[in-house]
């Protein structure tokens, strides 16, 4: 494999252009800088540096929010990204240099998926994030309610994945997001079926070879309602010495993100010590709302978009009374719980909004869209 | 002190830091004033205090960077993030290993 002169050009141009914003400052960041960037996003993206191009693309954003939405803007995101896109174009430009087509894949590209004829999952829970104006992503935590062989790998029942469902959101939109997960989707079936607490059966799929083992519905895919659930509790099953092995065996670099390194965890027994309040983090004070939790004879921050008031009071209402079911990570010192649904007999998907909505407004949002 | 102290410690340094980076990368560097120098400085010191001389060695580099107005300011800034980076995942590690053991070894003898 020789380094591609012109993929040096672009990577040395990234890199380039991000310094020159660190010099001079976001403030003065020259509409040439931002055509830079976007034009390296382009060509990223067509030369397959899938990483490096999905966070030159959150880095025009972040750039185009101090202008259009200042009080949107987030400094500490901004230098995140700043960084991660320079870390990015440099180990990008030292594989190539270095004719190392294993760490270019690792650095670029995305986990390979292989294709899956059919497989039955349960939807554990569900991570909902809301950028008013911009998208909501609907993130579905399943987990495998069959056995299944990928790619001469078995996968145990239990074993997690996830789905993802990304839609674009209008300025102004009067109804919750999750009024659009009525709609059916173009294989024919509805994301909503996703959360009637029964199996689903799942043909002509893909699913990521790694974990997290990401499913990629194609035109061709089907998804059928199957029968209930007989046992939560044993799909939900957690193991904290294996949590603790991984945490061990691990070795931090620049490019990880936290939320990489991280677990589904099912806490039988836990509550709120406190009160929530806004978070402790630099940057983050306005966006999210924290409290503390003890379960297992561990304490952990329990994280919560600071607008969600509605999933702080049914958290609290929770408290000590049934399971919950949260995405974990780590993250300066603490492990921080991002909550996915409570358990009893069944889930309840708290991270949902529950009211119903009104028809008539989905409609004319549709129309206008 | 218990390690498991200093290592908490260590973090709310390295949040600290995290937050004068984030507020240099915004403002620009070239914008960096004697109050962001001498906070610099003061945080190249604590580190080295806690034995993070790598952390600290680079945050003396981009002050030298800094007060000679060179270019390779901006590189010096990305290249000790990353380092701080790496830092912070491995002090969190650490401390949440320690916890996770604790309550495992409580857990065996109740």
């Amino acid at each position: 494999m020789s380094a591609d002169v012109r993929q040096l050009a672009l990577l040395d141009e990234v890199a380039a252009a991000i310094e020159s914003l660190l010099l001079g400052g976001t403030t003065t960041a020259s509409q040439a800088t931002q055509r830079t960037l976007t034009a390296a996003f382009e060509e990223a993206s067509r030369a397959r540096f899938l990483r490096l191009g999905s966070t030159l693309r959150i880095l025009i954003e972040e750039l185009k929010r101090l202008d259009a939405a200042p009080e949107r803007f987030s400094g500490s995101r901004l230098a995140f990204f700043l960084d991660r896109a320079w870390l990015l174009a440099s180990a990008t430009r030292q594989a190539l240099l270095a004719g190392d087509a294993a760490a270019l894949q690792r650095i670029s590209a995305l986990p390979a998926s292989e294709p899956v004829a059919a497989l039955e999952v349960a939807t554990l829970g569900v991570h909902k994030r809301v950028m008013p104006g911009a998208f909501a992503a609907f993130e579905f935590r399943l987990r495998l309610a069959a056995p299944l062989t990928l790619a001469e790998t078995a996968l145990a029942v239990g074993t997690p994945l996830l789905w993802s469902l990304v839609l674009p959101l209008r300025a102004g939109l009067e109804i919750p997001p999750e009024a659009f997960l009525a709609l059916p989707q173009k294989q024919g079936f509805r994301p909503t079926e996703f959360l009637d607490k029964r199996r689903l059966l799942i043909a002509n799929a893909q699913l990521a070879s790694a974990a997290p083992h990401r499913l990629t519905l194609t035109p061709e895919s089907r998804v059928t309602l199957g029968p209930a659930v007989d046992d939560w509790s044993a799909l939900a099953g957690w193991d904290a010495a294996d949590w603790l092995a991984r945490l061990e065996a691990h070795r931090p670099d620049p490019l990880e993100l936290a939320v990489e390194l991280a677990s589904e965890v099912h806490l039988p027994e836990w509550r709120i010590d406190g009160e929530f309040a806004a978070s402790s983090l630099p940057g983050r004070e306005l966006s999210e709302r924290e409290a503390e939790v003890q379960a297992a004879g561990c304490r952990y921050r329990l994280r919560i978009d600071a607008s969600d008031s509605a999933l702080e009071q049914r958290l609290i209402a929770a408290s000590g009374h049934c399971g919950l079911i949260a995405a974990l990570h780590i993250e300066f010192g603490r492990q921080v719980l991002m909550p996915l649904a409570l358990l009893d007999r069944e889930p309840e998907y708290i991270t949902l909004d529950p009211k119903k909505f009104d028809k008539a407004a989905l409609v004319r949002a549709l129309n206008i869209r | 002190m218990s390690a498991e102290t200093a290592q908490a410690d260590a973090l709310q340094l390295v949040e600290r830091l995290n937050a004068l980076l984030d507020a240099l990368a915004v403002r620009g560097l070239r914008a960096a004033g004697s109050e962001e120098r001498a906070r610099l400085a003061s945080h190249r010191d604590a580190l080295h205090d806690i034995g993070a001389a790598h952390l600290g060695d680079a945050l003396a580099q981009l002050l030298l960077d800094l007060d000679a107005g060179r270019r390779e300011a901006a590189r010096t800034l990305l290249q000790a993030r990353a380092s701080v980076r790496v830092f912070e995942r491995l002090l969190s590690l650490r401390l949440v290993c320690a916890e996770l053991r604790r309550s495992r070894a409580d857990a065996e003898q109740t």
